[in-house]
């Protein structure tokens, strides 16, 4: 965990996490949204990082920002999780990309962490119908992590 | 902004303020979420995760 990141600003809740992408297109507003999933569970949440676009007064997870700053974006995006987590260890995180192409940044993002994720997460990837314990080097569609 | 919480282990520093706006529901979250919802039905969790009835 110790990739370069971003400054994280959190607001009164534990579920909604702010920072600034830097680069070549300016400084681009970043938030991760833990949704609640208790339609399905407690202690489910869903991960959601979006971009805030200004003129539309919204966020969207499809836009592509192109910012040159992937690798520093899914660091603090994993330092998020981490302090997320540890305001709520039973949280189980579901992760699922808007596109497959973010889907497989998401799993570029858990690689490069994988050394100190293996030793404290238990992280499963959901390939072909099934889940398994997150292999790098495999495409999952899905992830699924919680505290060990 | 407001106070620092530090997690150790992991070397995470978070800002915390209080004052920062937090956009009430995100619409494209919640639509995220209800595809998660439907997603786990279907498809369900890993064993391992289940919890035990």
């Amino acid at each position: 965990m110790h990739l370069e990141k971003y400054t994280i600003v959190k607001g009164g809740s534990d579920f909604h996490y702010e920072f600034y992408s830097e680069g070549p297109k300016g400084r681009i507003k970043k938030v991760v949204r833990f949704v609640s999933l208790t339609e399905y569970e407690n202690d489910y949440y869903n991960l959601y990082l979006g971009d805030w676009l200004e003129a539309e007064d919204r966020f969207s997870d499809t836009v592509i920002s192109n910012n040159r700053d992937r690798e520093k974006i899914l660091a603090t995006v994993a330092a998020i999780v981490v302090h997320f987590t540890a305001a709520i260890p039973h949280a189980v995180i579901f992760a699922e990309g808007s596109t497959a192409s973010r889907t497989r940044l998401y799993q570029m993002g858990i690689s490069a962490n994988w050394q100190i994720i293996k030793e404290y997460f238990d992280l499963q990837g959901f390939k072909e119908g099934e889940w398994e314990r997150f292999q790098k080097n495999r495409n999952y569609e899905a992830f699924l992590l919680r505290r060990k | 902004m407001g106070n620092v919480s530090t997690n150790k282990k992991f070397a995470v520093d978070v800002v915390v303020d209080k004052s920062i706006q937090d956009h009430g529901n995100i619409p494209a979250a919640q639509e995220k979420a209800r595809k998660a919802v439907a997603f786990l039905k279907k498809h369900g969790v890993p064993k391992s995760f289940a919890k035990k009835k």
